[in-house]
């Protein structure tokens, strides 16, 4: 009788068939978020124009900052591609793997700054730390809009942890535009201006994102 | 499957009927109540369906059709817990009241005679997204079926629906 249904139901599907497009090829769409990203890095440059001390930061600290944004970035953006299909669940795996990387070097790196920042350093202002974690976010924003938009055409099955890798991934490399592009410097605003940008970014974005994830799904 | 996203739906017919084993025993392994298996089944027929066009010809379809059965048969357990919680304080009393009017009285007598003779779940489905104006999750819910069951029966709900009023297709 169940298995009548079944085949009931498969006759069903079959009679109604429409053809559909397949979604693009997962490197195909990394390609095209980087891409955004990049667009929307090269308009923050233009405006803010490229900082004159970049690579000289605190400690050596540049280095080891862009290399953890980039690893939270592309590890985010990644994984959160991944979970928007079936089958890729290793991609995924692989991918929040990376971003946990970068995450907890940049946590590294930021504490490392805080606690060998001179006094005199600590008085760069909030203002100058909210403006880059706002360029972050906004640069972010485009990426992060690009994934969930590929993932409300897919067919993503948990979208906390999407929209979650999707703001941390996006706005981290919105922070690497903000960071190639800040006029301030001192070990503080490294640390609490952009290092600490992709975390707020997680805090303001993830569950804008999870909502549009689910909006009319 | 790379037939069926053309729309060949006998070869679709044909692939789902050669996987229905391999679903049977992939859900059989994750839910308890074997009275339950066909109608996870089901939802996992459905899923597969809604997400048919995720599917890449370049790479392997049993990882694809695994992924998509072990979404679906979570999601299903996932409800019935959630549906469980909701219904913990019911009293039997409360099911025996009278049940509620019908939410399309409202509606153009036509519309309301076409939608009163579309099949139940499809009824379901459009009344709850359509006339009460629920998202598609919530909706889901209150169905108690996934979200891709419900837009599929919504999506036949409003075919049927045009084909009934004689609207043009889209």
């Amino acid at each position: 009788m169940s298995g009548d249904r079944t085949h009931r139901l498969i006759r069903a599907l079959g009679a109604d068939l429409e053809p559909v497009r397949p979604v693009p090829r997962l490197r195909y769409v990394l390609a095209a978020l980087l891409g955004v990203w990049l667009l929307a890095s090269l308009l923050g440059l233009a405006l803010r124009g490229v900082r004159p001390d970049l690579g000289t930061g605190p400690f050596g600290s540049d280095g080891l900052a862009l290399a953890a944004l980039g690893l939270l970035g592309l590890g985010g953006l990644t994984a959160s591609a991944a979970l928007s299909l079936p089958g890729r669940d290793r991609l995924a795996g692989a991918g929040q793997k990376v971003a946990f990387l970068g995450a907890a070097l940049a946590l590294g790196c930021a504490t490392w700054l805080l606690l060998g920042a001179p006094t005199a350093d600590l008085a760069v202002g909030a203002t100058a730390h909210l403006a880059c974690l706002a360029v972050a976010c906004a640069v972010g924003l485009a990426p992060a809009l690009a994934v969930v938009s590929f993932a409300r055409r897919a067919a993503p099955f948990r979208p906390v942890a999407l929209a979650l890798l999707a703001a941390a991934g996006a706005t981290a490399l919105g922070t690497i535009a903000a960071h190639t592009s800040c006029p301030y410097g001192g070990p503080e605003h490294l640390a609490l201006g952009h290092i600490a940008a992709p975390f707020a970014g997680v805090l303001l974005m993830t569950l804008p994102l999870v909502a549009a994830l689910r909006r009319n799904a | 499957m790379a037939a069926a996203q053309a729309g060949d739906g006998e070869a679709y017919q044909r692939l789902l009927v050669e996987l229905v084993p391999l679903l049977r025993g992939l859900v059989r392994s994750r839910i308890a109540d074997p009275s339950a298996v066909d109608d996870v089944l089901q939802e996992v027929l459905l899923s597969i369906h809604t997400a048919r066009h995720t599917y890449r010809a370049e790479r392997p379809l049993l990882p694809w059709v695994r992924a998509i059965a072990r979404n679906a048969t979570v999601d299903w357990v996932r409800r019935q817990v959630r549906t469980r919680a909701l219904f913990s304080d019911v009293e039997p009393a409360d099911l025996r009241a009278e049940p509620p009017a019908p939410v399309w009285e409202p509606l153009p007598p036509r519309l309301s005679r076409a939608i009163e003779s579309l099949p139940p779940a499809q009824r379901q489905a459009v009344l709850l997204v359509k006339v009460e104006g629920l998202s598609v999750s919530e909706a889901a819910t209150r169905a108690g079926v996934t979200q891709s069951a419900l837009k599929v029966r919504a999506h036949r709900g409003y075919r049927a629906l045009r084909e009934l009023l004689g609207a043009p297709r889209r």
